[in-house]
C-alpha cells in the first residue's frame, strides 16, 4: 500500500511533498549507498516507510523488493551487496528522471 | 489553545511530513528524534496525543510507550512498518491506543488523531461519571477503575471499553457500537475490538476480578457482571 494519493491529501501537504520528494529520494539513495551491508535490513526498513509516504511509488517498490531479498536468511553478503548496488542504480535513474 | 501532538520518530522526513499535515489541521506539533528525547519532550510539553514510531534506535517505541504509560494517559498512536499481527498485539500490549502502518497517508493519520482526541473529549464531558457493577467501579471523571476498592491500571482504550459496557451492564454492545464509541472513526481491522476486549478481560481476572466481556455470539459483548 502506498501512503499518498493526489485525491486524498490537502493542498498544503501535496505542495510540501512535491517540494521535498526530490531531496527525499536523493537522501534515500545516499543512505542506501553508504550503509554497511549488515545495516541494510534496517536501512531498507526505514526507507520503505519514508519513500511510500512521500508517494515515491516506483522507488518504494525497488526498496520493498530489496527488503524482501534481505529478509531471506539464505542470502549471502555478496548477494546483498549486489542487490543493493543494482537498487541504487535504479533509484539514481529515477532521481535523474525527476522523481519516481 | 489548540491541541498538541508529540511526534516521536527518528526519520526527519516522517516527522516533517506529519508536522505539515497536523499543523494544517490546526494542531500544535512537537517533534522528537529518539525515545529519550520523546520522553523529555513529553514532560516539557504535556501533549494531548503522541505519535510514536516503533522502530526507534537505542530505546524502541514499545519501551518508550511503557515509560510514557507509567506517567500519562494521553492517547498513543504507533507508527510501524512491521504490520504483521504479532507486532500489532505487542504494540497494544505496551499500552498503545491505535496504530498506523508505514507508508502512511498523512490524511489518515490526521483523521486518527482527531478521532482519538474526540474520544477523549467525549469521555471528559459525559454527565454521569461513576458506574458500578459487582466489585467493579469506574469513574470517568478521574478515569480510575476499582476492583473491590483497589485500583486497576487500564489503558485508555481498555477503560473506554469497560465504561461502555458498565454504563448498562445488561445491554449487548455490538462491534459497531464499540468501534464508534471507543475509536470514533476506525479505518483498520475491526477485530481490534477482540484484541482490546481480551486484554481488558485478562487484566481484570489477573487482578482477581470476574470474567467480563461475555460474548453474545453473532451480536457482540455484554459486561457479564451485575
Amino acid at each position: 500500500m502506498i501512503g499518498v494519493t493526489d485525491a486524498d491529501e490537502s493542498d498544503e501537504v501535496l505542495a510540501f511533498i512535491a517540494e521535498r520528494r526530490g531531496p527525499v529520494l536523493r537522501a534515500a539513495i545516499d543512505d542506501l549507498a553508504a550503509a554497511p551491508v549488515d545495516d541494510l535490513p534496517d536501512v531498507t526498513h526505514r526507507l520503505h516507510g519514508i519513500l511510500g509516504s512521500y508517494g515515491l511509488d516506483e522507488a518504494h517498490e525497488y526498496i520493498a523488493a530489496l527488503a524482501e531479498l534481505l529478509a531471506d536468511a539464505d542470502v549471502s553478503a555478496a548477494q546483498a551487496q549486489a542487490a543493493r548496488e543494482s537498487t541504487v542504480v535504479e533509484l539514481r535513474r529515477l532521481a535523474d528522471e525527476g522523481g519516481a | 489553545m489548540s491541541e498538541s501532538v508529540l511526534v516521536i520518530d527518528d526519520a526527519a522526513e516522517v516527522r516533517e511530513l506529519l508536522s505539515v499535515a497536523l499543523r494544517g489541521a490546526g494542531y500544535r506539533v512537537v517533534e522528537a528524534d529518539s525515545g529519550p528525547a520523546g520522553i523529555e519532550a513529553y514532560h516539557a510539553h504535556q501533549p494531548d496525543l503522541i505519535l510514536l514510531d516503533i522502530g526507534l534506535g537505542s530505546m524502541d517505541g514499545l519501551e518508550v510507550c511503557r515509560q510514557l504509560r507509567a506517567v500519562s494517559s494521553a492517547p498513543i498512536i504507533f507508527l510501524t512498518s512491521r504490520a504483521d499481527e504479532v507486532d500489532e498485539l505487542v504494540g497494544f500490549a505496551a499500552g498503545g491506543d491505535d496504530y498506523v502502518t508505514k507508508p502512511f497517508s498523512p490524511k489518515v493519520v490526521v483523521a486518527r488523531v482527531g478521532s482519538l482526541l474526540r474520544r477523549q473529549q467525549r469521555a471528559a464531558t459525559d454527565d454521569r461519571t461513576r458506574f458500578e457493577a459487582g466489585p467493579l467501579v469506574v469513574d470517568t471523571e478521574s478515569r480510575t477503575t476499582l476492583l473491590d476498592g483497589s485500583a486497576i491500571h487500564l489503558t485508555r482504550t481498555e477503560f473506554d471499553l469497560l465504561t461502555a459496557m458498565m454504563e448498562n451492564p445488561e445491554r449487548v454492545c455490538t462491534r459497531e457500537m464499540l468501534l464508534e464509541r471507543v475509536w470514533g472513526e476506525w479505518f483498520g481491522d475491526t477485530h481490534v475490538v477482540e484484541v482490546h476486549m481480551s486484554r481488558l478481560r485478562n487484566k481484570v481476572t489477573a487482578a482477581g476480578g470476574p470474567k467480563i466481556g461475555t460474548v453474545v455470539r453473532g451480536v457482540g459483548w455484554r459486561l457479564g457482571v451485575s
